[in-house]
């Protein structure tokens, strides 16, 4: 049976008139690698803020690792490490001297523990600089190496490779299997569809305040419900499909029709063109990607 | 909490504003001092005895052995100022920085959290008070020794006197740094909490001189606030001595109110604000 490390359910926040989440649930897996994907101002990372204690939902409950946030909030944070938004750290303070700080607060890792998380994400060189005069790469680094510091078992992650060079992108998208790798549980906020489709085991697309879809990756994607058919006349076998009882959609892209629904029916597709006198040179399964569906499920209406 | 409070004082020996605070501080004192000292290298004005007197009074304000009186009401102002923005800007800027956030999302409660921020703003005023009085005193000896004034008594006394007015100034401190505290909770930056803490701090001062030439219940006013009550408090440290007979122009004026009711008022005003401040952080949202 699975175990969720992270649930929410019935989450409600409100900022005066602004209605930040709707009746947020969700559930995480543990070891899993779970993508929050949505536009700005969706409620991604209000609904973190609430995972983490920074906000207290109006209404709902978190919790983590079976037990409520709202009782047992400082025994069950500490088992997890997150960047929110944008790496905060003290900026008179050198990236070494902010992880002893934060070992301070909460002790475990020690000297060898600050040095490894520095290892890990390429900042040993800099590690003596103050927080201030860094990149907002350095700054992404440090904030990932202070999440690992204690050796959370959940880390949450909000867009972990803003102002990242593409080398650097490149490793933190290593990093996360890695991380997941050794049991750890993965909360990736981004709006990086190919970033999220990568690493991501399963993900919940937040919209308005609400998560629209959820799901795992794969089934999200729908991997093989959509054939690819080319033929001749494109028109009457687009109006022949039409009339199909399991095509859900049918529509025309660059001298193909796609045909949503229709995953497993390839043979059918071909005998109703055939016996239509329609002969088709392709039929094959098509994968779309997350970003189809993303923009698929978040598209406004008339925006089409 | 143990681990909370060592976490805030390496922040604290570690930020640079500590030590310029305290360096403003010094140099505040010493120019008050040498200002002093400027003045009364004047001699005294021919107007008449009366501002011969006056003169009087400062010089034996300078005095090693006016230094408990003086130097304590001197310096009671200018620790306030430090303090208040020492102890807004710590707060504020946890805010500011988002830092607060990191803290409290890696599981450290968040009453142990402002508990170590109280207990370091009180142990900086406690610093304060102690730094600007050793700056007084080496003053005052350097031109009790200039002047040949008195040095006073080297007894027991003056040492438990000099202890006590140095509990009376901390004490009377407080009520402004946890003001201050309050403010950074409230408004969630350093900016706003030092302004309106030091705007507090300055205009009770212009508004309690209006009151004051009230009539009825709004005169009672100011008795309930800071100032009356913190003048009431140093009066304890006793006025200047010597043979002006002026009480100096430091000499407090508290008004009537005794130092027992002024100190009550103080501790509820402290309470007040403490708690506030720890209800406050303990509700409220750390990031909107």
């Amino acid at each position: 049976m699975a175990e969720y490390v992270i649930e929410a359910r019935g989450l409600f926040k409100s900022y005066g008139e602004t209605r930040a989440v709707q009746g947020v649930d969700l559930s995480v897996e543990r070891g899993h690698v779970f993508g929050a994907l949505g536009p700005n101002g969706s409620g991604k990372s209000t609904t973190v803020r609430m995972l983490l204690g920074l906000a207290r939902p109006d209404a709902g409950e978190v919790r983590l690792f079976g037990r409520t946030l709202a009782e047992h909030g400082p025994e069950v944070l500490r088992r997890v490490g997150a960047v929110v938004e944008v790496p905060a750290f003290v900026p008179y303070l050198s990236g070494r001297d902010n992880l002893r700080l934060l070992e301070l607060y909460t002790p475990g890792a020690g000297k060898a523990g600050i040095e490894a998380a520095l290892a890990r994400v390429h900042l040993l060189e800099a590690a003596h600089r103050r927080f201030k005069n860094y990149s907002l790469g350095m700054k992404q680094r440090l904030g990932i190496a202070a999440a690992i510091l204690n050796d959370p078992e959940i880390i949450i992650l909000d867009e972990p490779t803003n102002g990242l060079d593409p080398q650097g992108t490149r490793e933190v998208r290593e990093l996360i299997p890695q991380l997941a790798g050794e049991g750890r549980t993965i909360v990736l906020c981004s709006h990086l569809l190919h970033e999220v489709e990568q690493v991501c085991d399963s993900v919940a697309i937040f919209q308005r305040g609400k998560i629209i879809a959820q799901g795992a990756t794969r089934e999200l994607i729908g991997e093989s419900t959509r054939l690819e058919v080319q033929v001749a006349d494109l028109e009457s076998a687009e109006s022949i499909l039409r009339s199909s009882t399991w095509a859900a959609a049918v529509s025309r892209q660059n001298g193909s029709l796609f045909v949503d629904g229709a995953g497993g029916q390839a043979a059918e597709v071909n005998r109703l063109l055939a016996v239509n006198g329609l002969y088709a040179s392709l039929i094959r399964p098509t994968r779309q990607s997350l970003e189809e569906v993303f923009f698929e499920l978040t598209e406004e209406p008339g925006h089409a | 909490m143990r681990d909370a409070l060592r976490a805030e004082l390496y922040k604290t020996v570690h930020r640079r504003m500590t030590y310029i605070l305290l360096a403003a501080l010094i140099g505040l004192v010493a120019l008050f001092y040498v200002i002093l000292w400027l003045r009364i290298r004047q001699g005294p004005d021919h107007r008449g005895a009366q501002a011969f007197v006056r003169y009087l009074a400062l010089k034996e304000g300078m005095s090693f052995r006016n230094v408990v009186p003086y130097g304590l009401q001197l310096e009671r102002f200018f620790v306030t100022l430090v303090c208040v923005i020492f102890t807004a800007t710590m707060m504020g800027n946890e805010y500011d920085w988002r830092t607060a956030g990191v803290v409290i999302s890696r599981g450290v409660p968040r009453p142990q959290f402002i508990a170590a921020k109280l207990i370091v703003s009180v142990g900086f005023a406690l610093i304060a008070v102690v730094v600007a009085f050793a700056v007084a005193m080496a003053l005052s000896a350097w031109f009790s020794n200039l002047y040949q004034l008195p040095y006073g008594s080297f007894g027991l006394s003056r040492f438990a006197d000099a202890g006590a007015g140095l509990a009376r100034t901390s004490y009377v401190v407080l009520p402004f740094v946890l003001m201050a505290l309050v403010f950074a909770t409230i408004w969630r930056s350093a900016g706003q909490a030092v302004g309106f803490s030091l705007g507090f701090f300055f205009l009770e001062g212009i508004f309690t001189g209006l009151l004051d030439s009230a009539r009825g219940l709004l005169s009672r006013i100011p008795e309930g606030l800071f100032n009356a009550n913190v003048q009431a408090v140093m009066s304890g440290n006793g006025t200047l001595s010597g043979d002006s007979q002026d009480r100096g122009p430091f000499s407090p004026s508290p008004g009537g109110i005794p130092e027992w009711r002024g100190a009550a008022f103080l501790l509820a005003w402290i309470a007040a604000f403490a708690l506030f401040a720890f209800w406050r952080f303990q509700r409220r949202d750390i990031q909107e």
